[in-house]
């Protein structure tokens, strides 16, 4: 660290309380966004493969009561969790015109499925926005410190002006180094999220109509 | 009850990333940090260049007074320097003058010396054509030869004096500054053509206990002259009282530089020079009080 006099970690130790805090903070939230980028990636990618197996298997099996047993392999499916929340409904009233009832419980699932899949996400958000500002007022803060510092040195030369300048816009890089990935990040989840949502909305109308037509013949057991 | 069991899953899954979030985030701070180590001690350190400016006064300023002692060690410098760059800077002052026939400047040199040789002479025109038509006539090239020496000969002629009253005044700037520090005796060979001059003079009668003060506040004076916008006027006079056992007593300006960061070095150093060694006997006992004047420049005394 003190062979390079311009490194990066010679700039932050000469850096006063405030943009220390602010970086700080950044790198904080940093840490959380790839965690979180992290997380929802593993599991989006998870509940979308799980369902679309599900849905083969949905279209595939025309008895629903081996497509509940087929559920069960599939618990991180968004589907699979929608279906078999629908189907418990559908075998707990078993008459005909019930089905307003499941179409409710389909679609208490789906919000549930909803707020399980969007989960933490907003975060993304609050970093993307907040921290190239936040950065920047660290920014404002060093070059405040470093404008006093010219003023009491009464020089004005590059040699004065520019390290206080440099060490100032440490606080700027970090804003952005910590808001391009959650943004980045933000986007891809919601579009995959959007994507889920959208095949969830579907299929809750499809299951609907297959429990109308089983629903002439009352279920077994 | 099942809900609540996943979600404490999920927490975990949460945390067991963020905790890798954290380990790879320390992991590239690491490595940058590595980085920078490497790059610090990569044998290509980035080039500083010092330049230090030399003012010599104009044309017009002061001549060499004549017969005030011989030039010290600083003319044995100075004057080597000088003498050799004083033609090659008048030509190279002339040197835009034929702009009209660059080409000529060239081909002139070989072909004054060649026109004996046959084969030469064939040689030249076939090299010069493409550029220009003007080897027809080598006898032009004689004719700008001789305008140009008669032209180096005339501008050196009239710029010889004034390099040689530039050269004088410095050296009268620094005899007085020889002879204003003490009464030296400038014993100094002047400086040669070849820059052979040996010099020594110009100490004054430095007291040793002073002198060795000197260098142990200048050793202390943690200051940089890039610091400073201008160097005006940038001059502190300081009276320092030392005790008999070397301790700095007392700090007196006399005189303030216009910038604080100089006076506070300067206050800085003398307090980070206390306690000086003891004082000598001849001294006496008291104590005794030595002034100082700072400048970008250094310490005098």
């Amino acid at each position: 660290m003190a062979d390079s006099q311009f490194g990066l970690f010679s700039l932050v130790s000469d850096s006063g309380p405030v943009v220390l805090a602010v970086l700080f903070l950044l790198l904080s939230f940093s840490v959380v966004s790839w965690a979180i980028i992290a997380y929802k990636f593993g599991h989006i990618r998870k509940s979308r493969h799980e369902s679309d197996e599900f849905l083969d298997c949905f279209f595939e099996i025309s008895n629903l009561d081996r497509v509940f047993a087929e559920s069960e392999k599939y618990r991180n499916g968004s589907l699979a969790r929608v279906f078999r929340a629908g189907y418990l409904e559908y075998r707990a009233t078993g008459k005909v015109g019930e089905t307003e009832r499941i179409r409710r419980a389909i679609k208490r699932e789906v919000n549930v499925e909803n707020k399980r899949l969007g989960r933490l996400v907003p975060f993304l958000a609050t970093v993307g926005n907040t921290a190239p500002f936040i950065g920047l007022f660290g920014t404002v803060w060093g070059i405040m410190n470093s404008f006093h510092n010219i003023g009491l040195t009464q020089s004005a030369s590059l040699a004065a002006v520019a390290p206080g300048i440099s060490e100032a816009l440490v606080a700027t890089a970090a804003g952005l180094a910590a808001a391009i990935p959650a943004v980045m990040g933000y986007n891809y989840l919601i579009q995959q999220i959007g994507t889920i949502e959208r095949d969830l909305e579907d299929f809750s109308g499809e299951f609907v109509s297959a429990c109308l037509e089983k629903s002439d013949t009352p279920p077994s057991a | 009850m099942k809900r609540s069991q996943e979600f404490r899953i999920e927490r975990r899954r949460f945390s067991f990333w963020l905790a890798v979030a954290a380990g790879t985030h320390l992991l590239v701070l690491l490595s940058a940090l590595a980085y920078q180590h490497f790059l610090g001690s990569s044998p290509n350190p980035p080039k500083i260049v010092n330049v230090s400016l030399v003012s010599l006064p104009g044309p017009g300023g002061a001549s060499l007074p004549a017969g005030e002692g011989e030039p010290g060690p600083a003319s044995s410098e100075t004057v080597p320097r000088e003498s050799p760059d004083a033609a090659p800077e008048a030509v190279k002052t002339v040197e835009p003058e034929p702009v009209a026939v660059p080409v000529k400047k060239t081909v002139s040199k070989p072909a004054k010396q060649k026109i004996p040789e046959k084969p030469v002479k064939e040689k030249l025109p076939a090299r010069s054509e493409p550029v220009l038509k003007t080897p027809e006539k080598p006898a032009d090239i004689g004719k700008a030869l001789e305008k140009l020496k008669q032209s180096v000969d005339r501008k050196s002629a009239a710029s010889g004096p004034a390099k040689q009253d530039n050269l004088g005044s410095a050296l009268a700037r620094l005899q007085q500054k020889v002879s204003s520090q003490g009464s030296g005796k400038g014993t100094g060979g002047g400086g040669s053509a070849a820059g052979s001059g040996t010099g020594r003079g110009g100490g004054g009668k430095a007291d040793p206990y002073k002198v060795r003060i000197a260098s142990i506040i200048q050793k202390n004076w943690e200051f940089s002259s890039q610091m400073l916008q201008n160097s005006y006027g940038m001059e502190v006079k300081v009276h320092i009282f030392i005790l008999d056992d070397g301790t700095i007593s007392e700090i007196t300006f006399d005189r303030r530089a216009p910038s604080a960061y100089l006076n506070n070095s300067v206050k800085r150093a003398l307090e980070k020079s206390s306690p000086l060694p003891a004082l000598p006997s001849d001294y006496g006992s008291g104590g005794i009080s030595i002034g100082f004047v700072f400048t970008p420049e250094g310490i005098d005394m």
